[in-house]
Protein backbone atom coordinates (compact mmCIF):
# COMPACT_ATOMS: atom_id res chain seq x y z
CA UNK A 1 0.00 0.00 0.00
CA UNK A 2 2.79 2.44 0.87
CA UNK A 3 4.44 1.56 -2.43
CA UNK A 4 1.18 2.47 -4.17
CA UNK A 5 1.01 5.76 -2.28
CA UNK A 6 4.59 6.50 -3.23
CA UNK A 7 3.85 5.64 -6.87
CA UNK A 8 0.78 7.87 -6.94
CA UNK A 9 2.87 10.82 -5.75
CA UNK A 10 5.87 10.35 -7.96
CA UNK A 11 4.49 9.31 -11.36
CA UNK A 12 4.56 12.31 -13.71
CA UNK A 13 1.97 10.82 -16.10
CA UNK A 14 2.07 10.13 -19.82
CA UNK A 15 2.07 13.21 -22.02
CA UNK A 16 1.05 13.15 -25.67
CA UNK A 17 2.30 15.91 -27.92
CA UNK A 18 1.47 16.93 -31.48
CA UNK A 19 3.60 19.91 -32.44
CA UNK A 20 2.75 22.76 -30.09
CA UNK A 21 -0.23 20.88 -28.63
CA UNK A 22 0.30 18.65 -25.62
CA UNK A 23 -2.03 16.90 -23.20
CA UNK A 24 -1.76 14.38 -20.41
CA UNK A 25 -3.22 10.98 -21.33
CA UNK A 26 -5.51 10.96 -18.28
CA UNK A 27 -7.01 14.33 -19.21
CA UNK A 28 -7.46 13.23 -22.83
CA UNK A 29 -9.29 10.06 -21.69
CA UNK A 30 -11.66 12.12 -19.50
CA UNK A 31 -12.43 14.61 -22.31
CA UNK A 32 -13.01 11.88 -24.90
CA UNK A 33 -15.19 9.97 -22.39
CA UNK A 34 -17.35 13.06 -21.88
CA UNK A 35 -17.99 13.32 -25.63
CA UNK A 36 -18.80 9.60 -25.81
CA UNK A 37 -21.20 9.74 -22.83
CA UNK A 38 -22.84 12.89 -24.26
CA UNK A 39 -23.41 11.12 -27.59
CA UNK A 40 -24.71 7.96 -25.93
CA UNK A 41 -27.12 9.98 -23.77
CA UNK A 42 -28.73 11.30 -26.96
CA UNK A 43 -29.28 7.92 -28.62
CA UNK A 44 -29.59 5.26 -25.88
CA UNK A 45 -33.28 4.66 -25.05
CA UNK A 46 -34.34 5.57 -21.53
CA UNK A 47 -35.76 2.68 -19.44
CA UNK A 48 -39.51 2.97 -18.99
CA UNK A 49 -40.56 3.53 -15.37
CA UNK A 50 -43.01 1.26 -13.50
CA UNK A 51 -45.69 3.94 -13.39
CA UNK A 52 -45.39 4.75 -17.08
CA UNK A 53 -45.54 1.05 -17.96
CA UNK A 54 -48.63 0.57 -15.79
CA UNK A 55 -50.35 3.60 -17.34
CA UNK A 56 -49.61 2.44 -20.88
CA UNK A 57 -50.88 -1.08 -20.05
CA UNK A 58 -54.06 0.43 -18.60
CA UNK A 59 -54.57 2.63 -21.64
CA UNK A 60 -54.13 -0.40 -23.93
CA UNK A 61 -56.70 -2.35 -21.88
CA UNK A 62 -59.12 0.60 -22.04
CA UNK A 63 -58.85 0.60 -25.82
CA UNK A 64 -59.84 -3.09 -26.05
CA UNK B 1 -81.93 27.41 3.63
CA UNK B 2 -80.50 26.81 0.18
CA UNK B 3 -76.86 26.42 -0.66
CA UNK B 4 -76.71 29.91 -2.10
CA UNK B 5 -77.86 31.40 1.22
CA UNK B 6 -75.13 29.67 3.22
CA UNK B 7 -72.05 31.76 4.01
CA UNK B 8 -69.47 30.80 1.43
CA UNK B 9 -65.87 30.25 2.57
CA UNK B 10 -63.50 32.71 0.94
CA UNK B 11 -60.03 31.69 -0.17
CA UNK B 12 -58.79 35.27 -0.25
CA UNK B 13 -58.13 36.62 3.26
CA UNK B 14 -59.81 39.82 4.35
CA UNK B 15 -57.48 42.83 4.11
CA UNK B 16 -57.45 43.28 7.90
CA UNK B 17 -56.46 39.61 8.35
CA UNK B 18 -53.36 39.86 6.15
CA UNK B 19 -50.22 39.47 8.21
CA UNK B 20 -47.87 42.33 7.39
CA UNK B 21 -44.93 41.01 9.42
CA UNK B 22 -41.77 40.18 7.47
CA UNK B 23 -42.30 36.47 8.06
CA UNK B 24 -45.89 36.66 6.82
CA UNK B 25 -44.89 38.58 3.71
CA UNK B 26 -41.99 36.14 3.10
CA UNK B 27 -44.30 33.13 3.49
CA UNK B 28 -46.79 34.55 0.96
CA UNK B 29 -43.97 35.33 -1.48
CA UNK B 30 -42.43 31.85 -1.15
CA UNK B 31 -45.80 30.16 -1.61
CA UNK B 32 -46.47 32.35 -4.65
CA UNK B 33 -43.16 31.73 -6.48
CA UNK B 34 -42.60 28.17 -5.27
CA UNK B 35 -45.85 26.45 -4.32
CA UNK B 36 -45.53 22.88 -2.92
CA UNK B 37 -46.58 21.28 -6.22
CA UNK B 38 -43.63 23.01 -7.92
CA UNK B 39 -41.15 22.50 -5.06
CA UNK B 40 -41.79 18.76 -4.75
CA UNK B 41 -43.40 17.62 -7.99
CA UNK B 42 -44.55 14.01 -8.28
CA UNK B 43 -44.20 13.88 -12.07
CA UNK B 44 -42.21 15.51 -14.84
CA UNK B 45 -43.00 16.19 -18.51
CA UNK B 46 -42.47 13.20 -20.79
CA UNK B 47 -39.47 14.81 -22.52
CA UNK B 48 -37.50 14.58 -19.25
CA UNK B 49 -37.41 10.77 -19.60
CA UNK B 50 -34.16 10.78 -21.60
CA UNK B 51 -30.58 10.21 -20.45
CA UNK B 52 -29.52 13.73 -21.47
CA UNK B 53 -31.71 15.18 -18.68
CA UNK B 54 -30.00 13.03 -16.01
CA UNK B 55 -26.61 14.76 -15.76
CA UNK B 56 -27.67 17.59 -13.46
CA UNK B 57 -28.85 15.03 -10.92
CA UNK B 58 -25.62 13.08 -11.52
CA UNK B 59 -23.63 16.18 -10.59
CA UNK B 60 -25.69 16.66 -7.42
CA UNK B 61 -25.24 13.00 -6.44
CA UNK B 62 -21.49 13.41 -6.93
CA UNK B 63 -21.56 16.59 -4.83
CA UNK B 64 -23.10 14.58 -1.96
CA UNK B 65 -20.11 12.22 -2.12
CA UNK B 66 -17.68 15.17 -2.37
CA UNK B 67 -19.10 16.76 0.78
CA UNK B 68 -19.36 13.44 2.66
CA UNK B 69 -15.82 12.27 1.88
CA UNK B 70 -14.50 15.77 2.57
CA UNK B 71 -16.18 15.75 5.99
CA UNK B 72 -14.47 12.42 6.82
CA UNK B 73 -11.10 13.78 5.65
CA UNK B 74 -11.55 16.86 7.80
CA UNK B 75 -11.84 14.65 10.91
CA UNK B 76 -8.21 13.59 10.60
CA UNK B 77 -6.61 16.44 8.69
CA UNK B 78 -4.89 16.86 5.33
CA UNK B 79 -1.90 14.62 6.16
CA UNK B 80 -4.03 11.58 7.08
CA UNK B 81 -4.07 10.05 3.62
CA UNK B 82 -0.26 9.77 3.53
CA UNK B 83 -0.19 7.57 6.62
CA UNK B 84 -3.35 5.45 6.62
CA UNK B 85 -4.90 3.10 4.03
CA UNK B 86 -8.34 4.24 5.23
CA UNK B 87 -7.25 7.85 4.81
CA UNK B 88 -5.98 7.03 1.32
CA UNK B 89 -9.33 5.43 0.49
CA UNK B 90 -11.29 8.52 1.57
CA UNK B 91 -8.83 10.79 -0.22
CA UNK B 92 -9.34 8.76 -3.40
CA UNK B 93 -13.12 8.79 -2.86
CA UNK B 94 -12.94 12.60 -2.55
CA UNK B 95 -10.84 12.90 -5.72
CA UNK B 96 -13.01 10.58 -7.83
CA UNK B 97 -16.28 12.09 -6.67
CA UNK B 98 -14.88 15.48 -7.72
CA UNK B 99 -13.91 13.96 -11.10
CA UNK B 100 -17.47 12.68 -11.55
CA UNK B 101 -18.92 16.00 -10.33
CA UNK B 102 -17.09 17.89 -13.07
CA UNK B 103 -17.68 15.11 -15.61
CA UNK B 104 -21.47 15.27 -15.12
CA UNK B 105 -21.53 19.05 -14.77
CA UNK B 106 -19.72 19.60 -18.08
CA UNK B 107 -22.08 17.25 -19.96
CA UNK B 108 -25.02 18.99 -18.21
CA UNK B 109 -23.59 22.32 -19.43
CA UNK B 110 -23.26 21.04 -23.01
CA UNK B 111 -26.80 19.63 -22.98
CA UNK B 112 -28.32 22.84 -21.62
CA UNK B 113 -26.29 25.02 -24.00
CA UNK B 114 -27.49 23.13 -27.08
CA UNK B 115 -31.12 23.24 -25.95
CA UNK B 116 -30.80 26.99 -25.09
CA UNK B 117 -31.93 26.37 -21.55
CA UNK B 118 -32.17 30.09 -20.77
CA UNK B 119 -35.42 30.30 -22.77
CA UNK B 120 -38.70 31.12 -21.03
CA UNK B 121 -37.50 33.44 -18.23
CA UNK B 122 -34.82 30.92 -17.20
CA UNK B 123 -31.84 33.30 -17.56
CA UNK B 124 -31.14 33.31 -13.81
CA UNK B 125 -31.15 29.49 -13.78
CA UNK B 126 -28.51 29.51 -16.53
CA UNK B 127 -26.46 32.20 -14.74
CA UNK B 128 -26.47 30.35 -11.39
CA UNK B 129 -25.33 27.22 -13.23
CA UNK B 130 -22.42 29.12 -14.79
CA UNK B 131 -21.50 30.69 -11.42
CA UNK B 132 -21.61 27.31 -9.66
CA UNK B 133 -19.29 25.92 -12.35
CA UNK B 134 -16.83 28.80 -11.85
CA UNK B 135 -16.90 28.54 -8.03
CA UNK B 136 -16.47 24.76 -8.27
CA UNK B 137 -13.30 25.26 -10.34
CA UNK B 138 -11.86 27.47 -7.58
CA UNK B 139 -12.88 24.86 -4.98
CA UNK B 140 -11.18 22.13 -7.03
CA UNK B 141 -8.08 24.28 -7.46
CA UNK B 142 -7.73 24.91 -3.71
CA UNK B 143 -8.18 21.15 -3.18
CA UNK B 144 -5.17 20.44 -5.40
CA UNK B 145 -3.18 22.84 -3.19
CA UNK B 146 -3.95 20.71 -0.11
CA UNK B 147 -2.41 17.42 -1.25
CA UNK B 148 0.62 18.16 0.96
CA UNK B 149 3.10 16.80 -1.60
CA UNK B 150 5.40 18.15 -4.30
CA UNK B 151 2.48 18.20 -6.74
CA UNK B 152 0.58 20.74 -4.62
CA UNK B 153 3.77 22.77 -4.10
CA UNK B 154 4.34 22.86 -7.86
CA UNK B 155 0.75 23.92 -8.56
CA UNK B 156 0.89 26.65 -5.90
CA UNK B 157 4.13 28.15 -7.15
CA UNK B 158 2.97 28.08 -10.78
CA UNK B 159 -0.43 29.58 -9.90
CA UNK B 160 0.97 32.41 -7.78
CA UNK B 161 2.44 34.11 -10.85
CA UNK B 162 -0.90 34.22 -12.64
CA UNK B 163 -2.75 35.37 -9.51
CA UNK B 164 -0.11 38.00 -8.73
CA UNK B 165 -0.31 39.27 -12.31
CA UNK B 166 -4.05 39.77 -11.90
CA UNK B 167 -3.56 41.56 -8.56
CA UNK B 168 -5.63 39.08 -6.57
CA UNK B 169 -2.52 37.38 -5.17
CA UNK B 170 -2.07 40.23 -2.67
CA UNK B 171 -4.71 38.67 -0.42
CA UNK B 172 -5.51 35.28 -2.06
CA UNK B 173 -2.11 33.75 -1.38
CA UNK B 174 -1.88 30.22 -2.81
CA UNK B 175 1.40 29.66 -0.96
CA UNK B 176 -0.40 30.19 2.36
CA UNK B 177 -1.56 26.68 3.24
CA UNK B 178 -3.75 27.77 6.16
CA UNK B 179 -5.61 30.34 4.08
CA UNK B 180 -6.20 27.90 1.20
CA UNK B 181 -7.27 25.21 3.68
CA UNK B 182 -9.97 27.46 5.16
CA UNK B 183 -11.18 28.52 1.72
CA UNK B 184 -11.39 24.88 0.66
CA UNK B 185 -13.18 23.43 3.67
CA UNK B 186 -15.41 26.37 4.69
CA UNK B 187 -15.98 29.28 2.32
CA UNK B 188 -16.03 27.52 -1.05
CA UNK B 189 -18.17 24.53 0.01
CA UNK B 190 -20.73 26.95 1.47
CA UNK B 191 -20.65 28.98 -1.75
CA UNK B 192 -21.06 25.89 -3.96
CA UNK B 193 -23.89 24.49 -1.84
CA UNK B 194 -25.78 27.81 -1.70
CA UNK B 195 -25.48 28.42 -5.46
CA UNK B 196 -26.42 24.83 -6.35
CA UNK B 197 -29.42 25.02 -3.96
CA UNK B 198 -30.52 28.28 -5.61
CA UNK B 199 -30.04 26.69 -9.04
CA UNK B 200 -32.22 23.71 -8.10
CA UNK B 201 -34.93 25.95 -6.61
CA UNK B 202 -34.97 28.00 -9.81
CA UNK B 203 -35.30 24.82 -11.88
CA UNK B 204 -38.21 23.76 -9.66
CA UNK B 205 -39.82 27.20 -9.84
CA UNK B 206 -39.60 27.60 -13.62
CA UNK B 207 -39.83 23.93 -14.54
CA UNK B 208 -37.41 21.86 -16.60
CA UNK B 209 -36.70 23.50 -19.95
CA UNK B 210 -38.20 21.57 -22.87
CA UNK B 211 -36.25 20.54 -25.98
CA UNK B 212 -36.29 23.08 -28.83
CA UNK B 213 -38.86 21.12 -30.82
CA UNK B 214 -41.22 20.84 -27.82
CA UNK B 215 -41.23 24.55 -26.93
CA UNK B 216 -45.01 24.82 -27.36
CA UNK B 217 -45.48 22.40 -24.45
CA UNK B 218 -43.99 24.88 -21.97
CA UNK B 219 -46.28 27.46 -20.37
CA UNK B 220 -43.44 29.93 -19.72
CA UNK B 221 -42.31 29.78 -23.34
CA UNK B 222 -45.88 30.37 -24.51
CA UNK B 223 -45.95 33.50 -22.33
CA UNK B 224 -42.64 34.92 -23.56
CA UNK B 225 -42.41 33.71 -27.16
CA UNK B 226 -44.93 34.73 -29.83
CA UNK B 227 -46.51 31.59 -31.20
CA UNK B 228 -46.82 30.90 -34.90
CA UNK B 229 -50.48 31.83 -34.79
CA UNK B 230 -49.99 35.20 -33.08
CA UNK B 231 -47.06 36.11 -35.32
CA UNK B 232 -49.21 35.28 -38.36
CA UNK B 233 -51.95 37.54 -37.00
CA UNK B 234 -49.45 40.37 -36.51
Amino acid sequence: MHALIHLSQSTPGIFLTWGVFGIQLGNLIVIVSMFVVFGLALVVPFPRGAREGRESRESREDMK
Amino acid sequence: MTDSQLPQPTLEPEPEDVDHSWSGRLRRWVLKVLPPEKLLPTSQPSYVATWIYMFGMGAIASLVFVIGSGAVLSLNGPMWWHLSPLGHFFNSLHLWSVEFFFFFMVIHLWAKFWMAAWRGNRALTWITGVVSFAVSIVAGFTGYLLQTNFDSQWIAYQAKDALNASGIGAWFNVANFGQMFMWHILLLPIAVLVIVALHVLLVRGHGVVPPLDAAESDSQLRETTPTEATSREA
